[in-house]
């Protein structure tokens, strides 16, 4: 498997189009890199660029040590997995399998051999010899992995392999993908728009806007300590909560001010925007829907951070529930227990998480506090 | 194609010269022709033979020939008995390969769909030579592969192998850029499936190309036709999809000459008349606010989403009145707001017609 690195790449298109600006990534050993982002940031294009099927325009694409740009897709030793395949109806699988092979002139024996060791750890072992229309969509889309692994490659690279399967379907493929990656201890550059698919499968994630990176880190971080406004409202689901708040001295502390309600911050949110300079200054303050409580004991520990608002939804989820309200303009989710009594048209209180609340400038939209 | 009395006759007459046994199979195995002694066990040979993807050139008595037409084997040849002499055998597989490949000729139906594409028969000899060949009017469609003459070979064998060239579509290449495919349509229950069925197909295209050929395809299509000698009529327009397609949706793969809008009409303007638009609209200076990304991605995806607000503020992940606010930015720049029918689509003509001038330039 191999290593890459992406340094200053930019992406223009004929038209002035710039698709991909300033793009610079180490992807490591065996990592499992998700690029997301909205339709249009530039994450296929990105990928295109590694596998070879769209010129970098500018900057340097490495892999394994070796300058690749002007390196012909072929030879660059990637395999890649799109959302529109397709398997060849009138062959088996196994033939289906071995085709990118013969088409290269490969041994007949080496295809076999690549074929049968793919069909292993795919689990196609038993349905080499059926034709397409005879398996189930799960199958096909496995037949479809086992084209690209029967390579061999150093990486692969995935553009929304998921998209075209159905909502069961896909999550049965994301956890034999995440199998896949264990068992083949492969580099994978994976894209997606689907921030749950990114969440559940990278080891690191690459959030993109507009062909700039936004934030590259672990799920766990992305999601706790968003760099900006734009990965804080884009991971996570329902996404975070956002209203315009001022920032009020309260002590040698601050505390944020929207509609009637004041926030007291924590010591450590606190100092930061008071050495930042923001106080009696206008910022975007950020929670999480599951960080909004309405139980007693949670309305009791968070005495200093009470909003109060009118129940405009409400929606069962099962063991969760989502309250829609509003508060100072914004529209505000809180997902709580099931065993809310609020409903649809209550007055409700609603204890906000200070140690989880985000702010961030409303100029550059980049975090204060994390 | 060659009717198998035809083939029996030139065996029977190879069988009277050389006194050898001959058997000539389909390359799938089915035996049409064989004179000489019992065929059972030149079956079981074919079999073996088959299975050892015809490594060897002989199994047990049988001497073995492929007999290939356009490099695809198309028939096998087993020959036996004695005297046999390898000389002789390959003088009777290339006798039974000139009468195939004479027949093939004469049966090119995908030589007979080049030129109807081409338009280069009356429309007479569109119809007769159709029926001859059982190729009579369908709904059909044209798509052209273009990879900017790279791995013809590897491409065209992947759309072959994508397609159902047996009975119903046409996969050839016409020039050394392109691979065409005239794909047959299946029944759609309205056009709005039609269409998926269409851009799903195109994208399928693309994609297994970029997977297995690994080059970079770009796919345009015309509007599905009903007459054959319509097909040439989709050609065009499919030629056209990726012609206009490259000058103003550079980013697509897959290009459809229904969808082009207005680049159609834009892509046949004379310079002058461009020229003259843009001075209209912009004054003597293009505005800056044209080379901004972040600008141009808002209208962009305003358009995208019919002008609502509400909607592109949610994609973008902007708060509404953040996008009010570009959006007024963007009026003060251009001198028209964007939010007005009118000017948004004169702004968008506008920004095409610059993109069609740089083309020229």
């Amino acid at each position: 498997m191999a290593s890459l690195s992406l340094k200053n790449i930019c992406k223009v298109y004929p038209n002035g189009f710039e698709a991909v600006k300033d793009f610079n990534l180490e992807v490591e050993d065996k990592e499992f890199i998700i690029f997301v982002g909205p339709s249009g940031c530039g994450k296929s294009t990105t990928l295109r660029m590694i596998a070879g099927l769209e010129e970098i325009s500018s900057g340097e694409l490495i892999i394994d040590g070796k300058l690749m740009n002007d390196v012909e897709p072929k030879d660059r030793d990637i395999a890649m997995v799109f959302q529109n395949y397709a398997l060849y109806p009138h062959m088996t699988v196994f033939d289906n399998m071995a085709f990118g092979l013969k088409l290269r002139k490969v041994p007949k024996d080496e295809i076999k051999a690549k074929v049968e060791e793919a069909a292993r750890i795919l689990d196609l072992e038993k349905l080499l010899d059926r034709k397409p229309k005879a398996l189930s969509g799960g199958q096909r889309q496995r037949v479809a992995m086992g084209r690209a692994i029967v390579r061999n490659p150093k990486v692969f690279l995935m553009d929304e392999p998921l998209s075209n399967l159905d909502a069961k379907l896909r999550v049965q493929m994301r956890s034999e993908i995440s199998s896949l990656h264990n068992r083949l201890g492969a580099t994978i550059i994976y894209v997606t728009h689907d921030q749950t698919e990114a969440m559940t499968l990278g080891t690191r994630i690459v959030v993109l806007k507009d062909g700039v990176i936004m934030q590259v880190d672990s799920p766990q971080k992305l999601y706790n300590e968003p760099n900006n406004l734009f990965v804080a409202g884009f991971i996570g689901s329902p996404q975070m909560n956002f209203v315009d708040a001022e920032v009020v001295a309260e002590g040698s502390g601050a505390a944020l001010k929207f509609a009637d309600f004041k926030v007291t911050l924590p010591s450590e949110k606190a100092k930061k925007l008071v050495d930042g300079g923001y106080v009696g200054k206008t910022v975007v303050m950020g929670i999480r829907p599951e960080d909004i409580y309405d139980d007693a004991d949670s309305l009791e520990k968070f005495s200093e951070s009470i909003v109060s608002s009118e129940v405009t939804g409400y929606e069962l989820l099962g063991a969760e529930v989502l309250l829609y309200y509003t508060i100072a303009g914004a529209n505000m989710t809180a997902r709580v227990n099931s065993d809310t009594p609020a409903r649809y048209g209550d007055q409700v209180k609603l204890a906000l998480d200070v140690s989880k609340i985000h702010v961030f400038d409303k100029e550059t939209e980049q975090t204060i506090t994390n | 194609m060659v009717s198998n009395q035809k083939f029996e006759f030139t065996l029977s007459e190879i069988h009277e010269i050389t006194s050898l046994s001959c058997y000539l199979f389909t390359a799938e195995g089915m035996l049409i022709a064989s004179v000489g002694e019992e065929s059972a066990d030149a079956e079981t040979a074919f079999l073996k033979l088959k299975q050892q993807e015809f490594e060897q050139e002989q199994e047990a008595q049988f001497h073995c020939f492929l007999i290939a037409i356009e490099e695809e084997t198309e028939y096998v040849l087993l020959l036996s008995g004695e005297p046999y002499q390898d000389t002789i055998g390959r003088m009777a597989a290339a006798q039974v390969r000139t009468l195939a490949m004479a027949s093939a000729q004469q049966y090119d139906r995908a030589g007979f769909m080049q030129n109807v594409i081409l338009a280069n028969m009356l429309p007479i000899e569109v119809i007769t030579r159709g029926k001859k060949l059982h190729v009579e009017n369908a709904r059909r469609v044209v798509y052209i592969i273009d990879t900017a003459k790279k791995n013809h070979e590897l491409v065209l064998a992947t759309v072959k192998n994508l397609s159902n060239i047996k009975n119903k579509d046409f996969v050839f290449r016409l020039d050394e850029s392109s691979v065409i495919l005239v794909k047959e349509l299946p029944e759609c229950d309205n056009e709005t499936e039609e269409d998926r069925f269409l851009q799903e197909t195109a994208s399928q295209l693309v994609d297994n190309i970029h997977m297995e050929v690994m080059v970079k395809a770009r796919v345009g299509y015309g509007n599905p036709v009903e007459k054959l000698i319509d097909v040439a009529k989709s050609y065009q327009e499919a030629r056209m999809a990726l012609e206009v397609g490259r000058v103003f949706y550079a980013q697509q793969d897959t290009i459809s000459y229904g969808r082009l809008g207005i680049g159609r009409l834009i892509y046949q303007l004379p310079q002058s008349l461009c020229e003259m638009f843009i001075r209209e609209v912009f004054g003597e200076t293009v505005p800056d606010i044209l080379e901004d990304e972040e600008a141009m991605n808002t209208i962009n995806r305003f358009f995208e989403n019919s002008l609502n607000i509400s909607e592109t503020a949610r994609q973008l992940y902007l708060h509404r009145n953040t996008l009010v606010y570009r959006l007024e930015r963007i009026e003060k720049a251009i001198g028209l707001d964007i939010r007005n029918f009118e000017d948004a689509m004169t702004f968008r003509i506008a920004v095409m017609v610059l993109a069609h001038m740089k083309e020229n330039v």
